[in-house]
């Protein structure tokens, strides 16, 4: 099993609203998805999940129903809004543009080395 | 959902929540059954992975943003309850609180009134006033009317220039005389002031030359009183001085401009300056006003000003002493200029007040708070952090110190009530001192400001410190500990210290007023009575028709019964602020002006003012007659200091007069040096000069009564009614109540800071008296183990007593340092003594000693009068 990261600040938002931008979904299934989509290398911790799930809900960026899931139970379903969806493809950038050039330097440093 | 929703709707996000959250546990569990876990392990594995569910929740509730609102209702309904559950400490600290910030309110109110309310005028920092700088400091300049002329001609910084004088003139209307404030100003008086009338027009340039039209504004006021509010007046023929004028405008309520301590109130009537240009505008009595130019700074105006002084001084080579310049400065700060020191020595002395009160009520949290410190141990352990406990006790003290200001605003309305007959009309813009908007603002920073500065420390205290030492502690009952010893100590030695400041501030301040009361005037004040008359009119238009109708005043006077002597002195009052004139003596004009006094027989007599040589004036000193003078000593001194001045010739008024007598000096102002004056008979004074003295200063009728002289002033009044009617009358009052009315700015300023320094005596010794009584409480066990073991009482009272005394004896040394640096703010407001009088520091350190050793020693001796066994057993 590969060592587990931290998430770096901020990144818990953005793979939230990647998570979400599919399709509407509680929390416990994302909570699911991050870690199996990740491989289990992202542990997000379920204590921060659901307060970062109300801070992007009560700044806009997603929406929630109560819906019943296939077992019949009521979940509340979060879904992006449209602002969510301008606010992912913003971060997304960003965050493409940061690791390109912290690559870069990566790369750049290791040539110097040798 | 915005805020305001989920603020309103908290409860049923709190009930989604949990589901949501149960939700999330119950979907774990499940999962793990389903991958073989057993129910049990699987319960435990979803709850470890979750963390604890009540943190979460609050995380998430904390994400809302409403958390802070939620907190401090909260926090205020938990710190009324306490206070509620501790009436006595609640009552203690809101009454001292109260006290100090209603102290602080009103006289804030008079500050921000007097000093630094704008005034009631469109853009009032544009209005400046013309002033002479030297290098010994600044005063109002006033000017010729020519003077005032030539300047308007240069005043290129200044959009309007202005000149208005004061004076009093006789309203008549119908058959009723009153005497008015009439304000005669330039055309572009209102200019300055920006302000229109409400009704009619304002002056005309072409009503202003020349020897003036006759033409009058009304202020609103006597529009209301006089006409009825009538809009008709405009047009109308009003009686000024018997000549009649015309009625061109109203102007809007409140415009009181002038602060004029002969003639105090609001102003009347305005009229042009020219009317008085060739009388009044003789002399330097024009003030003169202006407006800067839109977009030239205050620093331009004042450097152009400044030029124009060589061009001034060329053209009236006597306007201007040689070592000052022109120059201006706001009208407002001129304004308050007389008053603004002593007003803000005021202030910070009620603000020492405050301070003393804060450390109090600091004192009062401090103790509560460790008698609290085990259940705030028990809250930390249960979650609380620490910043929340800090904020809910902060959120008590400034609760606490808001309901103390509520009840510091009804003190302070009782306080301005009872200040408003306390100040003198010596006080400007009286009229702008209420309590307002900005007073209600001031009380609320200072609630919140005082809450927070005297709730901080023990919060910080209280809050510090691990959690299980706390709740040990305060298991044990074991005392604050050593640091809260420290801090109470120093709350005691600063309220020492602030309040001997103050009480030798007003130490300084009562010496100063018994100097002043002290002072001998120069006449006998008891039994006098005084009445100001005001002739004007073409009846009155020469000096024997002012004389004849004064001799037959009096005559009707003398037969009042119970009056002794009468007389009349015109050109002003002793103790009251009267005419100057130059003075010749052999050819050559006097370098100091001459006091200048107009009065009839009889007046040394009714005053007893000594003649020392010659003889006085008598009813043989006429019109016809040869002109004579009486001089007071200080005069006779400058001019003969060798010889004796009976029989040498002085020019007064421009004629040559025969020097017959010389009196004992009076005083115009009775914490300043005699000057010399001159006195001549009314009936040898040119009408010129009568007449403009008359319009400054008023001419009184004095009386010596062998009774209570007030119980006679309605009989007097009527026999002067009964000579004229249309003669007004003014200010009726003893001498002793001119006296008082001469010292009543001195007497305000001593009465307020004795009483800001006797609160502060007070508080400082309930202050001291608590930390020492606290002291005691806390060392109970100590003393019962030392009295068992065999120490006397004595040695315990002794042993409580040096502490206290230690903490007094530190607080006057810092106390007394500061006092020496601080007092030094009053020596322009001290007479007969230094700021730094032995006297009074060490008369104030004495009573203070005496005050706080007299607290320490209530429980010392209680803690003498332990009973040993109950002291231990209380363990």
């Amino acid at each position: 099993m590969p060592p587990k990261s931290d998430l770096p600040q901020g990144t818990l938002d953005l793979l939230i609203l990647k998570v979400v931008a599919l399709d509407p979904i509680h929390g416990y299934a994302i909570a699911q998805r991050l870690q199996q989509v990740s491989r289990d290398v992202v542990q997000v911790p379920q204590g921060s999940l659901y307060p970062a799930l109300h801070r992007l809900e009560n700044r806009g960026l997603l929406a929630a129903d109560w819906k019943a899931t296939e077992t019949g139970r009521e979940a509340k379903f979060y879904r992006l809004t449209r602002k969510g969806r301008s606010q992912l493809e913003a971060e997304t950038k960003s965050w493409q543009r940061l690791t390109e050039s912290v690559a870069l330097v990566l790369r750049m440093s290791e040539g110097g080395a040798e | 959902m915005n805020w305001w929703n989920r603020l309103l709707r908290g409860r049923r996000m709190d009930e989604q929540l949990d589901k949501e959250l149960r939700f999330h546990l119950d979907q774990q569990i499940a999962d793990l059954i389903g991958r073989g876990v057993a129910p049990d392990e699987a319960r435990r594995q979803a709850q470890l992975a979750f963390g604890g569910p009540t943190q979460v929740a609050e995380d998430c509730r904390e994400a809302r943003g409403t958390r802070w609102l939620l907190d401090m209702v909260q926090d205020l309904r938990f710190g009324l309850r306490s206070l509620l559950n501790k009436p006595g400490f609640a009552i203690a600290s809101v009454a001292t609180l109260a006290l100090g910030i209603g102290a602080n309110i009103t006289v804030f109110s008079i500050v921000y009134g007097v000093v630094f309310r704008p005034l009631p005028y469109p853009h009032p920092h544009e209005i400046v006033q013309l002033i002479e700088s030297s290098p010994s400091g600044s005063d109002e300049k006033d000017v010729t009317y020519k003077e005032l002329q030539f300047l308007k001609q240069q005043g290129s910084p200044l959009e309007f220039l202005a000149g208005y004088t004061v004076v009093g003139s006789n309203l008549s209307v119908s058959n009723r005389t009153e005497r008015v404030k009439v304000v005669p100003v330039s055309v572009d008086y209102f200019h300055v002031l920006g302000i229109k009338p409400l009704l009619g027009r304002d002056f005309l340039p072409e009503e202003d030359q020349g020897n003036g039209a006759h033409v009058l504004i009304l202020s609103y006021e006597r529009w209301q009183r006089q006409a009825g509010a009538d809009p008709g007046i405009i047009g109308r023929t009003i009686t000024l001085d018997a000549e009649p004028y015309t009625v061109i405008g109203v102007m809007p309520p409140h415009l009181e401009a002038t602060i004029d301590p002969i003639l105090p109130g609001d102003t009347d009537v305005w009229t042009p300056l020219a009317l008085v240009g060739r009388t009044v505008g003789e002399g330097e009595n024009i003030a003169v006003l202006g407006r800067l130019r839109p977009g030239i700074s205050f620093a331009q105006a004042r450097a152009k000003m400044t030029e124009i002084t060589p061009e001034f001084r060329k053209v009236f080579p006597l306007g201007l002493v040689p070592s000052t310049t022109l120059t201006i400065q706001s009208y407002q700060s001129m304004l308050s200029n007389d008053v603004r020191t002593i007003l803000l020595v005021l202030f910070g002395a009620v603000g020492f007040v405050l301070l003393i009160a804060c450390a109090n009520v600091a004192n009062l949290l401090f103790g509560r708070a460790i008698t609290r410190a085990r259940e705030f141990a028990v809250r930390a352990a249960l979650g609380a952090s620490r910043t929340r406990l800090i904020r809910q006790q902060l959120t008590e003290s400034v609760l606490l110190s808001i309901l103390a200001a509520l009840f510091a605003l009804l003190l302070a309305r009782i306080g301005m009530q009872s200040l408003g007959a306390l100040s003198s009309s010596d006080l400007p813009r009286v009229s702008d001192i209420r309590l307002d908007g900005w007073a209600f603002a001031f009380t609320l920073a200072v609630a919140v400001v005082t809450g927070i500065l005297f709730g901080l420390v023990p919060a910080f205290r209280a809050t510090s410190g691990g959690v299980y030492e706390k709740l040990s502690e305060a298991t044990a009952r074991v005392s604050g500990g050593r640091q809260h010893g420290r801090f109470r100590a120093a709350l005691a030695v600063s309220e020492v210290a602030l309040c001997l400041i103050l009480l030798t501030g007003a130490a300084l301040m009562i010496e100063t007023f018994r100097h002043v009361l002290n002072t001998d005037s120069g006449f006998n004040p008891s039994h006098v009575l005084s009445m100001q008359v005001w002739l004007a009119g073409p009846r009155y238009d020469s000096t024997s028709s002012a004389s004849r109708y004064y001799d037959r005043v009096l005559e009707r006077i003398q037969t009042v019964p119970g009056v002794q002597s009468t007389s009349v002195i015109a050109a002003g009052l002793p103790l009251q602020r009267g005419g100057n004139s130059g003075v010749a003596f052999n050819g050559k004009n006097i370098q100091q002006s001459f006091e200048t006094r107009m009065i009839l027989p009889g007046y040394f007599q009714t005053m007893v003012i000594p003649v020392l040589l010659g003889r006085s004036f008598s009813a043989a000193d006429n019109e016809h007659s040869p002109a004579v003078v009486v001089i007071s000593q200080t005069g006779a001194r400058l001019l003969f200091p060798s010889k004796t001045p009976i029989g040498s010739r002085l020019n007064v008024f421009g004629s040559e007069r025969e020097i017959v007598g010389v009196v004992g000096d009076v005083k115009s102002y009775l914490d300043q040096p005699s000057q010399p004056m001159v006195y001549i008979p009314l009936a040898q004074a040119p009408y010129e000069a009568l007449k403009l003295f008359s319009s400054f200063f008023p001419t009184t009728i004095v009386m010596r009564t062998s009774a209570e002289p007030m119980a006679l002033s309605h009989s007097i009044e009527q026999q002067v009614q009964e000579v004229d009617p249309s003669v007004g009358i003014g200010h009726i009052r003893t001498m002793d109540q001119v006296r008082s009315a001469a010292v009543a700015m001195r007497q305000f300023n001593m009465t307020l800071l004795s009483v800001f320094a006797a609160l502060a005596l007070v508080l400082a010794a309930i202050g001291i008296y608590g930390v020492i009584a606290y002291g005691v409480n806390q060392r109970r066990h100590e003393f019962g183990v030392r009295l068992a073991l065999g120490a006397k009482p004595g040695n315990i009272l002794r042993l409580v007593l040096r502490q206290g005394i230690f903490l007094v004896g530190l607080g006057i040394l810092f106390g007394a340092t500061g006092s020496l640096g601080l007092t030094r703010l009053l020596q322009s407001y001290l007479f007969g003594v230094a700021p730094s009088d032995p006297i009074a520091l060490a008369g104030t350190t004495l009573v203070l000693a005496a005050v706080a050793t007299l607290a320490c020693s209530i429980p010392a001796r209680r803690a003498s009068k332990l009973d040993p066994m109950a002291a231990l057993r209380d363990e």
